[in-house]
């Protein structure tokens, strides 16, 4: 176990040196970005400054990317255009002292990832509050996805290049090229809408709009057929994703190990077919997709982008969304650095998941 | 045209296209491959992974489907396009589509497609209003309202100018000024007026003629000749087969064009991409060592950055056009997942006895990895390019779809799916028809990618028990 | 047929008769093993040698029916272990038989283990499920079985996963595997082939030891190396291009080789005992594609004593003398006298 130890702190290490790599880029690029809030701030920064710090210059010189004055203001502060751009980051991180905030450490570190100026509300709350809804999608589509397609590959291995083998892969390559949210689109045409005399699902959003009042009202079993036919076509549109990648990773994964040579070392030893191939094999082949589990959490962030604005859900990819088309920085950079935290979480999760069901991991 | 020469046309387009993607082009291809001095010779294994692809009808199919479609795309512009092929009036010849064509496919040369309409029996200056002049042909009297028109305009001009009397010598700088400025005016709706007037006689003569293309339509032109309001659904009657968008433009027109666009923007994407990710993954498992270590670290790095939202954050900061998008997926995504496969092929050819030999026998670093190491690097290249492929058409349709990709009014099948989503109640046809288009192509890109996996590495399920 | 020769044949463990096995390679037939015929005895080490791709692995896994299909297909003939037919058997017959009766040894230690389960779970298993005996008797007997092939501290070696094991350890745990049920008959599929040179020796010689101090099995030596089949066999086959091409005793084989082939593969040995050096001749040539096999003699290719009728005609598998076969037109038996029946 001590080598499982050691692998793990090395992993660890790795956390703080990605995050702040990419933390850095990400205050890069919202910096440097031509036409970028930066550089409107800091334009009109050299207006006021050549009008002799009167201060009403005219904002409006870059065209269409026009802020409010006292947004610009926010944010010349929020970024430190003032410094030089690395300490700028070290107050944006949280370890450098902030002028602003009579020199106390505050920073993301901290939790202050400071304030949505469309929103006026603080950044992280904003976010966290969609995490319900995100995780909600996220969680019932990776289950659903496991339920489904575990057996589903072991079955396509098992009936290789069979009438049924080659039906269900026809299926599942459909499956493939179509984006979610297209078939969310698709789905949408098909069964929530008059069109095709087949309206039994509601055209987007997360709930009926009258959920919360209903669910006072202690009307449970409204609430949940409400809930229920509003999840089912998003819920499809987030299964696209993993569905055929994950059928297919489990029948080759499992055809590769019935094709090795410890199967039919147990072959040799007279055990039975089943034992064979569900306890050798299988434990084998689920190592690939238990590794898949930290690269879904991830995904399960940047999928719903589109989907969210397919389905108008107000999750983190709807907020991410909305953000962009006002160009709220601090709760884009906020949901940067959740995002790049996602990843690396579920990254680490990768590994540890790997070195629990790989004991040629954990013992090396 | 007639019903033969539209026959006639189709033929040229599909044999032409298919000509070229299965001889004209391998053949030119491999006759600069040798030019460069590159041997192109296959190896035994090579000519067996291509048997055994040909083999696979689905894929195979798809693949002559999806590249004689791509080639053919290439010359759309002398396919779908407003401007015809060759137009000639009063002895004056013209080729517009050709013009346009090769103004985009030689963008270094100065070729301009403008043709002004006094030049082609039309009054004013503004370019040739094409589907105006073929009416014409078909029908001289087509051109009475424009006659009558002209004729109002000159007249008018002419009341304007006859108001004032000649300027004396004692008038001043603005009286002469606005005489002579009448006079032009009226100089000029004159000569429009008899401009139009002597097209009707060259009209009714045949001196003028036109050799349309195919579907004489243009992305970012509105379709006119549909009288309702748009959108207007799908209709051959009205020759909209596939209906118009809010704003009126033709939607084939922009599923052809917008083909092109998502081809072209994935095969840049996945190429350049891959020679970067070739270049990396060989430098890491060539030479190993501290530059392996650090380099890796990197695209993990790099791998993290949640790429759609970047470049739309970038999208959002400043509008993007096709090269820019394309540069930015090939440095935030493209070129990362092939490096980790390379690297392991260069790990494991380097040990291998006969290159260590030729290393020890002083052979260049370069030509050991072009000639030994690469050819087996290039089995991972192949086999992921077809899902690459896939990848980046969705990219550029998500990104589209969202509204941070091409610039508004770039054919786009994102840019159709949106306006599908906007009018999903109303106008199936606008969801249908980007959607059908897009799965139905990743679809024989995926069959594609498939039937080459399966040519490369055939799984066999041999059964014990 | 003399009484002699009757109590001779009561004591045959395992005769193959006329096996066939053929594999499709891409819509071809390769033959891989086309009529193999020979008997083990009762306790006896049996050698079988030739070049790699001769067929010497398919032989053996056509014994225990481990053939993976597709491609591969027994086609024919008959594998009589105790005078049953082993290709008749049921597959619940087959299993009682595998690991139990008859157990093997695999060329490459390093994959024929699972990696995923320990060292005690895969030893165990065959012993629970062919001896019924409990999960603490069959880890008993496990630690037992890993002592006795020289690894120390079995039991908690047990609690061990395979890449914790060096290659030679991983096929001295395969052979306790293989050995833990004392089975009639161990096939041992080059079982030093992968490994080390330094410690080759040392695991034939232990795989010798622990049979005759467990169940005194019969063996079916499998190798390409012509020496260990001198040290440690009494009968030996001669295979080449999926046919028996020599059957003899050990000492007649090298004293005297019928077959072109034997020769070329006895003069490329080292002799230590001779003072110069032999001409370092490996047979010239190379072996024949399994799929573009000669007509007549599979031999035929490489042979320096070839003739015309090498090439047109396929030779017998005859009895040369009592308990001598070979498979060449260029030797005669002896007298008819002295002859037997047919070919074995
Ligand atoms: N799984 C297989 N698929 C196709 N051909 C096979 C397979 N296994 C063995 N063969 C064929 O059988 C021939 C003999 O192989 P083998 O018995 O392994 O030789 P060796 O004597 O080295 O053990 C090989 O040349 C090969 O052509
Ligand atoms: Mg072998």
């Amino acid at each position: 176990m001590h080598g499982m130890a050691s692998y793990f702190i090395r992993r660890l290490a790795l956390v703080p040196v990605t995050f702040a790599c990419i933390t850095f880029l990400v205050y890069a690029i919202m910096r440097l970005a031509p036409g970028g809030p930066i550089e409107q701030a800091r334009l009109q920064m050299l207006a006021s400054q050549a009008e002799g710090g009167g201060g009403g210059g005219d904002i409006s010189q870059t065209g269409e990317t026009t802020l409010p004055k006292e947004a610009l203001e926010q944010l010349r502060k929020f970024y430190k255009l003032d410094k030089p751009i690395f300490i700028g980051y070290l107050v944006w991180l949280g370890l450098y002292p902030d002028e602003h905030k009579e020199g106390r450490f505050s920073g993301i570190l901290q939790g202050d990832f400071g304030t949505s100026y469309r929103w006026n509300d603080p950044v992280l709350d904003t976010i966290v509050s969609k995490f319900p809804i995100s995780i909600y999608f996220g969680l019932i589509g990776y289950l659903a996805t496991w339920i489904v397609c575990i057996p589903l590959g072991v079955f396509k291995a098992l009936k290789h290049r069979s009438v049924f083998d080659t039906a269900t892969s026809i299926l599942v390559f459909i499956g493939y090229s179509i984006p979610g949210f297209v078939a969310a689109l698709a789905l949408m045409l098909l069964f929530a809408t008059d069109n095709f005399g087949m309206n039994w699902f509601p055209l987007g959003n997360f709930r009926s709009e009258n959920w919360d009042a209903m669910w006072a009202k202690g009307e449970t079993w409204w609430c949940i057929k409400d809930q229920l036919s509003h999840t089912f076509i998003p819920l499809i549109a987030y299964m696209m994703a993993g569905f055929a990648t994950m059928t297919i990773l489990m029948k080759n994964s499992l055809l590769d190990n019935l094709g090795a040579d410890y199967v039919r070392t147990a072959f040799a030893k007279g055990l039975s077919e089943r034992r064979v191939v569900f306890l050798h094999a299988l434990r084998n082949s689920l190592i690939p997709i238990c590794v898949g589990i930290g690269g879904a959490i991830g995904l399960l962030f940047a999928g719903s982008f589109l989907i969210e604005k397919t389905c108008n859900i107000p999750g983190m990819g709807l907020l991410g969304y909305n953000s962009l088309i006002v160009r709220d920085y601090p709760v884009l950079m906020g949901i940067l650095t959740f995002g790049v935290l996602i990843r690396l979480v579920g990254n680490i999760l990768s590994d540890i998941v790997l070195a629990l069901v790989d004991p040629r991991v954990r013992f090396s | 045209m007639g019903t033969l020469g539209t026959a006639i046309y189709l033929a040229v387009v599909f044999v032409g296209g298919w000509w070229l993607t299965t001889r004209g082009i391998p053949k030119a291809a491999a006759g600069i491959g040798r030019r460069l001095g590159f041997r192109m010779r296959m190896t035994p294994i090579t000519a067996k992974r291509i048997q055994r692809f040909k083999r696979i009808k689905r894929g195979y199919w798809s693949f002559l489907f999806l590249s004689i479609t791509f080639v053919i795309s290439l010359f759309l512009e002398l396919i779908v396009n407003h401007r015809p092929l060759a137009i000639g009036f009063k002895g004056r010849v013209a080729f517009p589509a050709v013009e346009e064509w090769a103004g985009k496919a030689l963008f270094f040369l100065p070729i301009s497609s403008f043709h002004s309409r006094k030049d082609f029996g039309q009054a004013g200056e503004n370019e040739v209003d094409y589907a105006f002049f073929r009416k014409c042909i078909e029908n001289p009297d087509a051109l009475r309202p424009e006659i009558r028109k002209a004729e109002e305009k000159m007249r008018r001009a002419e009341k304007r100018f006859k108001r004032l009397s000649p300027p004396g010598k004692d008038a001043s700088e603005f009286q002469r000024e606005r005489y002579a400025r009448r006079k032009a005016a009226y100089e000029k709706r004159k000569g429009q007026y008899e401009t139009v007037l002597a097209a009707r006689k060259d009209f009714e003569s045949g001196e003028a003629w036109i050799l349309p293309t195919l579907y004489p339509f243009s992305p970012n032109k509105v379709r006119t000749d549909i009288e309702e309001r748009p959108p207007n659904s799908p209709s051959l009657e009205l020759g909209i087969p596939l209906g118009t968008t809010t704003s009126g433009r033709d939607v084939l027109v922009l599923l052809l064009y917008g083909y092109r666009i998502s081809v072209a923007f994935a095969l840049i994407v996945a190429f350049v991409g891959y020679f970067v990710g070739i270049l990396v993954g060989g430098i890491q498992g060539y030479f190993g060592g501290w530059v392996d270590i650090l380099s890796q670290r990197f695209v993990e790095i790099w791998g993290s950055i949640p790429f759609l939202f970047t470049i739309m954050l970038i999208g959002s900061l400043m509008t993007p056009n096709f090269l820019m998008l394309a540069v930015l997926m090939i440095v935030l995504r493209s070129w990362l997942g092939i490096t980790f496969y390379v690297r392991g092929e260069f790990y494991r050819e380097k040990a291998k006895d006969y290159v260590q030999a030729a290393i020890g026998a002083g052979v260049s670093d370069w030509k050991i990895i072009v000639k030994h190491i690469l050819p087996n690097a290039m089995v991972p290249v192949v086999t992921f390019a077809p899902f690459g492929i896939v990848a980046y058409i969705g990219s550029l349709v998500s990104l589209d779809y969202l509204g941070f990709g091409l610039p508004p009014g770039t054919p786009s099948w994102g840019a159709l799916l949106r306006m599908g989503l906007e009018n999903v109640k109303f106008h199936p046809y606008l969801v249908t028809v980007p959607v059908v288009a897009l799965s139905l192509t990743l679809f024989m890109v995926v069959m594609v990618g498939e039937a080459v996996r399966e040519a490369f590495d055939p799984k066999v399920f041999s059964r014990l028990r | 047929m003399n009484p002699h020769e009757e109590s001779d044949e009561e004591r045959v463990l395992l005769e193959v008769r006329d096996l066939k096995t053929w594999f499709d390679v891409e819509g071809r037939t390769a033959k891989a093993v086309d009529g193999v015929s020979f008997r083990i005895r009762e306790n006896e080490v049996f050698g079988l040698v030739g070049e790699s791709g001769s067929g010497k692995s398919v032989t053996s896994l056509s014994i225990l029916r481990l053939i993976p299909d597709p491609p591969g297909r027994i086609v024919g003939g008959e594998i009589l272990f105790r005078g049953k037919d082993l290709l008749k058997l049921s597959w619940s017959e087959m299993r009682k038989i595998r690991g139990n009766r008859i157990s093997m040894i695999f060329q490459e230690p390093m994959t024929a283990l699972n990696p995923v389960f320990t060292i005690g779970f895969q030893l165990t298993e065959a012993l629970r499920r062919h001896a019924g005996m409990s999960k603490e008797q069959a880890r008993d007997r496990a630690a037992e079985m890993l002592e006795l092939v020289g690894i120390p501290d079995g039991g908690r070696r047990l609690k061990n996963f395979p890449h914790q094991f060096s290659g030679g350890m991983r096929q001295r745990a395969m052979i306790a595997m293989a050995l833990s049920l004392e089975p009639d008959l161990l096939i041992a599929d080059e079982p030093t082939t992968a490994l080390d040179v330094t410690i080759q020796a040392q695991i034939l010689e232990l795989m010798l030891e622990v049979r005759k101090k467990t169940g005194n099995s019969s063996i079916l030596l499998i190798t390409h190396d012509l020496a260990v089949v001198a040290e440690t066999c009494r009968r030996v086959a001669v295979m080449y291009g999926g046919k028996i091409q020599e059957i003899a005793d050990v000492g007649p084989l090298f004293r005297a080789p019928l077959h072109p082939y034997t020769r070329g593969l006895l003069l490329s040995l080292p002799r230590p005992d001779k003072e110069k050096p032999p001409r370092l001749s490996t047979i010239p040539g190379i072996v024949p594609s399994i799929l573009d096999m000669p007509k007549g003699c599979k031999f035929a290719t490489r042979c320096p004593e070839r003739t015309e009728r090498c090439d047109l005609e396929e030779p017998e598998l005859r009895e040369i003398e009592p308990g001598r076969y070979c498979r060449c037109h260029l030797v005669e038996p002896l007298p008819v006298g002295e002859r037997k029946g047919g070919g074995e």
